[in-house]
């Protein structure tokens, strides 16, 4: 409940930005607003918020608020949520950090040396030569049968 | 429409067809381009519009009939073969398989994966050479019909398509309209068609806008390599051994199942830019509404995956007629096959059956040669994909990430492209965490900059009398449905609402 009415603030802020920024977008033509190019963005972000409005109101009347502090806590103590974090963690690694900073086939080995070791896939035998196939199909094969350069 | 040039079309089709089965290099190019684009379509983050244009380069230096097999092969067989990746890993391999998760993946996970993988080839292979013939049949028909669409209708398809697949696509329509019309607002992200402004533009890389295939990429395969990682054990799939045939018996039992989600496809897939996408979704709450197993939707119904590989299928028959007819591109893939078109000399367009008697009719048997070649492709290489795709999570997951990291490079060559798989990736994340459908959104962002410059080009077209869009028959048609659908979505999902809670308060 504590999640969805946060998602659902998320959505309600996100729709209230987008109708600011359509207000602001310029007004040409004759037609006023109906030929801005704010006007989808507009009418998209009232219908958004107004039926944000709707799931926020029905976590409320739930209780959501009360449970807030709750979750904040439980973020902290799940396994699942670290997992996650841990994964998305390799992920930026290789995209942000790897990827444009050296070749693309030692990127692609790094990055999937570390992630198929904290998935603990197997022993160190099996975990090199899947990172070994791995990397051969994602930065040699495909690449080259398909003629395109990488990263 | 001149008919006696659609005759001339059916009456050169034995001709067409003896000159295309006698040529052995083509039939070789079908083979492969086929295996090429099933094995294009089954990896997750390698897309048909994307295996298409990196070997269109290539293309250019075969004749044209064998260039365009090329690309028609691949493409066939990436239609076909996205539904695989749909059922087995939950990440579909093509915008247009999105609707074959639903039941899809279900099936896969109660141990049916053979008989979904059946059920989805023999629904594609069925649509598609029916697609064909019923667009042959109804070429001029259809002509007529593509002439008399205008922005006006183009944008009601979209926001019809995007009501569906939210509607649909979960169990609260509301949390699915609001992904799509998040989706919407992304897709609005950068210069804009009429006045060039760039929207929400505040950087170099957000005035280009986001490019759809790292949205895709993120959202479906990022999201879905999250959602699973992070169990400790996650699911496994085992997939059973043996050929994966065309079940006949299958496709009797849902013969009218599937002749209807092929009409409904033919008669979307003509609509450009936004048809292709809709029309599994059209297809599939078609199939829903005429069931006897409508509650088993979304849970492991056969007939929802035939329904939607049908659909996805036959849009191909559809989409072709704006291309070849009007040089208008119905799909991404049927504007690849304009562009190679227009490299080998030959102008799609209304003079196109004067200037090359049967072109058209050889465009049909090329796609009914591929989706033959397909089904036979299929039985070869789908035991081999589905022991490849039945593999650990742990391991298939983190490849597919990568995967999806260069089929995301591969659409624009740009870091940015990169870094917003990722972003959507974690934004996907979270929606699914709250039970908020994804492939709403992924649909907004296809469509949504066709259907904001079609509306805002219906209203400059009508601004001297905005009430004459009420007067377009095919519009009202449209509008009709949309608002059925609104009001019929919200009261079934406020009914099931109000049983649940009879139920928690009888229990009580």
């Amino acid at each position: 409940m504590a999640g969805e009415l946060m998602l659902g603030l998320f959505v309600s802020f996100f729709s209230l930005f987008v109708i600011v920024e359509s207000l602001r977008m310029p007004q040409r033509g004759h037609l006023g607003i109906m030929m801005s190019p704010g006007f989808v963005p507009l009418f998209t972000g009232i219908v958004l918020f107004l039926l944000s409005m709707v799931i926020n109101v029905r976590a409320l009347r739930g209780g959501a608020h009360q449970y807030i502090g709750s979750l904040l806590r439980s973020i902290r103590n799940e396994e699942e949520i670290r997992r996650f974090l841990w994964i998305l963690g390799f992920m930026t690694l290789y995209i942000v950090g790897l990827i444009g900073y050296m070749p693309f086939i030692a990127a692609t080995l790094i990055y999937h040396l570390l992630i198929f070791i904290y998935l603990k896939i197997g022993g160190p035998l099996k975990i090199v030569i899947y990172t070994l196939i791995a990397t051969a199909l994602v930065a040699v094969f495909l690449p080259r049968v398909f003629e395109m350069p990488v990263p | 429409m001149d008919w006696s040039l659609v005759l001339q079309e059916w009456r050169l089709l034995p001709e067409v067809f003896l000159k295309l089965v006698s040529n052995p290099m083509l039939m070789l190019t079908l083979a492969l381009g086929g295996i090429t684009g099933m094995i294009a379509g089954m990896l997750p983050g390698i897309s048909a519009v994307m295996s298409m244009s990196l070997l269109l380069g290539f293309v250019f230096r075969v004749p044209s009939e064998i260039g365009l097999g090329l690309l028609i092969a691949i493409y066939v067989g990436a239609m076909a073969a996205g539904g695989v990746t749909a059922i087995m890993v939950n990440i579909p391999g093509t915008p247009a398989a999105a609707a074959t998760c639903m039941d899809g993946f279900p099936l896969a996970k109660q141990g049916r994966v053979k008989e979904a993988v059946e059920a989805s080839f023999s629904g594609s292979f069925v649509g598609e050479m029916l697609g064909e013939a019923v667009t042959l049949v109804l070429l001029p028909f259809i002509a007529l019909i593509a002439l008399k669409l205008g922005d006006w209708e183009i944008f009601l398809v979209a926001l019809v398509g995007i009501t569906l697949a939210g509607a649909l696509s979960g169990d609260n329509p509301l949390k699915g309209w609001i992904s799509a019309l998040i989706g919407l607002v992304i897709a609005m992200v950068g210069m804009e068609d009429i006045w060039a402004y760039p929207r929400f533009g505040y950087t170099t890389e957000l005035m280009r806008g986001f490019n759809f295939v790292p949205a895709l990429i993120g959202l479906f395969g990022l999201a879905e390599v999250f959602m699973v990682l992070k169990m400790k054990t996650p699911y496994q799939i085992l997939g059973e051994g043996g050929w994966v045939t065309i079940n006949v018996k299958l496709i009797w039992k849902h013969m009218a199942t599937i002749i209807r989600s092929v009409i409904v496809a033919v008669g979307i897939g003509i609509v450009p830019g936004v048809g292709e996408s809709a029309a599994c979704w059209l297809g599939y709450d078609l199939a829903r509404r005429r069931s006897k197993n409508k509650d088993n939707f979304g849970k492991g119904e056969v007939e929802g995956v035939i329904a939607a590989e049908a659909a996805n299928s036959a849009t191909s028959g559809g989409a072709l007629i704006p291309s070849l007819v009007f040089g208008i591109p119905g799909s991404g893939p049927t504007a690849l096959l304009i562009a190679a078109m227009f490299m080998y000399g030959i102008r799609p367009g209304p003079m196109l059956m004067l200037e090359r008697p049967g072109f058209v009719a050889e465009i049909v048997i090329l796609f009914w040669l591929c989706a033959i070649f397909n089904r036979l492709g299929a039985m070869l290489i789908s035991p081999t994909f589905i022991r490849i795709l039945s593999s650990p999570r742990e391991i298939l997951l983190p490849i597919a990430a990568a995967l999806g990291v260069l089929g995301a490079w591969a659409a624009g060559f740009t870091l940015f492209d990169i870094y917003s798989m990722l972003g959507f990736g974690v934004l996907g994340f979270f929606f699914r965490q709250k039970n908020y459908p994804l492939a709403p959104m992924v649909l907004g962002i296809l469509v949504g900059r066709f259907a904001d410059t079609s509306l805002r080009r219906a209203l400059l077209t009508y601004s001297e009398n905005l009430t004459q869009m009420l007067t377009r028959p095919f519009a009202v048609i449209l509008l009709i449905f949309l608002i059925f659908t609104i009001v019929s979505q919200v009261r079934s999902w406020r009914r099931k609402r109000r049983k649940r809670l009879e139920i928690i308060s009888n229990s009580e």
